[in-house]
């Protein structure tokens, strides 16, 4: 077919052209106007040409859910969460029940950033170690957690605390929250997560699965707890939070028949699950 | 990992392509690709087709990209401006170079010195890999128009390919003078 018969195509067709987004005729006109005309496959070339340069710019920098510190859920869900607690508040506040609705809004929140920490930490390909520095770490980030004195030991149930991660909201305020970090022979990752100044949760352990994160929580005075492991049994994870729960209930280590108990259900337990 | 986490995982590095053609500043898009997949993951409802979740994906970059301007009071550049659609200039008058301009640190240049709104076109479509059809529907805009606009983000982009003072170095060697 001669270039005279074939319309010319336009820029935005020979831009479509490049993108496969034209219909096939029309896909098979442009590609007849350029075969047959140089000036229009140079452009043809250098949208190419572009287009890849463009794609190219993603993989200049690889990311993997290793390279993100996962941040809590967002300002804005929070900012959501906190105006539909108080929309509630104030509807059900004459029924008298306003408090525990907000109460219960804002502990949901608290929970699925303590997750989503635990998460990312699991999802890394390597966990790292704190090492020799792990004592001082723990100093510094239990620092302002003066009801929280007493690190609870789990090597009963063989897992070593390994690691500790604070966050805070900026650079220049104190910890919001710290993750201990224990770590199993056989995959286990167990994250012990402290929060302070919150209203919840309730005293008492309780337990909390999704899916994705199977955990328990509990507050010992202004202290805010939250055990989360992933794949474990559930036998095991449950022996295992109510003996860190009465471990920070009472500023003790667990006591021996507690320590022993943990060792049986460990060996019985199937390894973790990532 | 889970499910969620798995999913998200291969497009990380296209969000945060995506992000820094928003933020122009690599600690900001890095920050947003964090909320985006951290929103993503703990979402309740996602979608199941893969191209449906691919979308929602920069969706949510994006929605959080404009609320953070709203947030800090900084409002951003025209995402959203119609009038950036008309008065294209032609492709002859735009590109007068050779395709051997075109590099990665020229297209860098040229992409900073686009007004946002094609730059965001270029991203959605090149970068995020939407088609057009997602990328009209993310925009709100007519396919037609998607079409038009990119078009036209394109022709000035290597406008500014072709003319600017930054070229890639001959790739052949010196020779010395006599």
């Amino acid at each position: 077919m001669s270039a005279s018969r074939t319309p010319i195509p336009g820029d935005d067709e020979l831009s479509a052209y490049v993108d496969g987004e034209l219909a096939p005729d029309d896909r098979a006109q442009v590609a007849h106007a350029v075969a047959a005309d140089t000036v229009l496959a140079a452009r043809v070339a250098a949208l190419s040409k572009l287009k890849a340069a463009v794609a190219g710019l993603a993989d200049e920098r690889p990311l993997t859910l290793g390279d993100l510190d996962l941040p809590p859920p967002s300002v804005r869900l929070q900012r959501r969460a906190i105006a539909a607690s108080v929309l509630a508040l104030l509807l059900v506040a004459a029924a008298g029940g306003g408090y525990w609705l907000w109460r219960e809004s804002a502990e949901d929140a608290w929970i699925a950033q303590v997750k989503l920490r635990h998460l990312s930490w699991i999802s890394a390909a390597e966990t790292p170690a704190a090492g020799d520095l792990l004592p001082v770490a723990l100093r510094t980030a239990l620092d302002g957690f003066p009801g929280a004195a007493h690190i609870p030991d789990m090597s009963g149930a063989k897992l070593t605390l390994t690691d500790v991660a604070v966050f805070r909201k900026s650079a220049s305020r104190a910890a919001e929250g710290v993750q201990l970090r224990y770590t199993g022979l056989r995959g286990c990752r167990v994250s012990l997560w402290l929060s302070r100044g919150k209203p919840f949760p309730d005293e008492s352990l309780a337990e909390n699965d999704d899916g994705a994160a199977r955990g328990f929580t509990w507050r010992v005075g202004a202290v805010s707890y939250a055990l989360f492991a992933t794949g474990m049994d559930h036998a095991r994870l449950t022996l295992l939070a109510r003996t860190v729960y009465e471990s920070t209930r009472t500023n003790h280590a667990p006591p021996e028949p507690r320590q022993h108990a943990l060792r049986v259900a460990s060996d019985a337990a199937t390894p973790c699950r990532a | 990992m889970s499910r969620a986490s798995r999913r998200i995982e291969p497009y990380l590095s296209r969000l945060y392509g995506y992000a820094l053609s928003l933020t122009e500043n690599p600690q900001d898009a890095m920050d947003l690709v964090q909320e985006c997949a951290a929103r993503a993951i703990a979402a309740g409802r996602v979608p199941d087709d893969e191209s449906a979740y691919r979308a929602w994906l920069f969706r949510i970059l994006r929605n959080r990209f404009i609320d953070d301007c709203r947030r800090s009071r900084h409002a951003p550049e025209a995402l959203d401006d119609p009038e950036a659609d008309d008065g294209a200039a032609t492709w002859q008058e735009t590109w007068h170079g050779e395709s051997a301009l075109i590099s990665s640190i020229t297209v860098k240049m040229g992409l900073k010195r686009l007004p946002q709104i094609q730059r965001d076109i270029i991203a959605l479509v090149d970068i995020a890999g939407l088609s057009y059809a997602e990328a009209a529907a993310l925009l709100k805009i007519p396919e037609g128009t998607v079409m038009s606009r990119l078009s036209r983000a394109r022709r000035i982009l290597l406008g500014y390919i072709a003319t600017d003072n930054v070229h890639p170095f001959p790739m052949t060697k010196k020779q010395k003078s006599p």
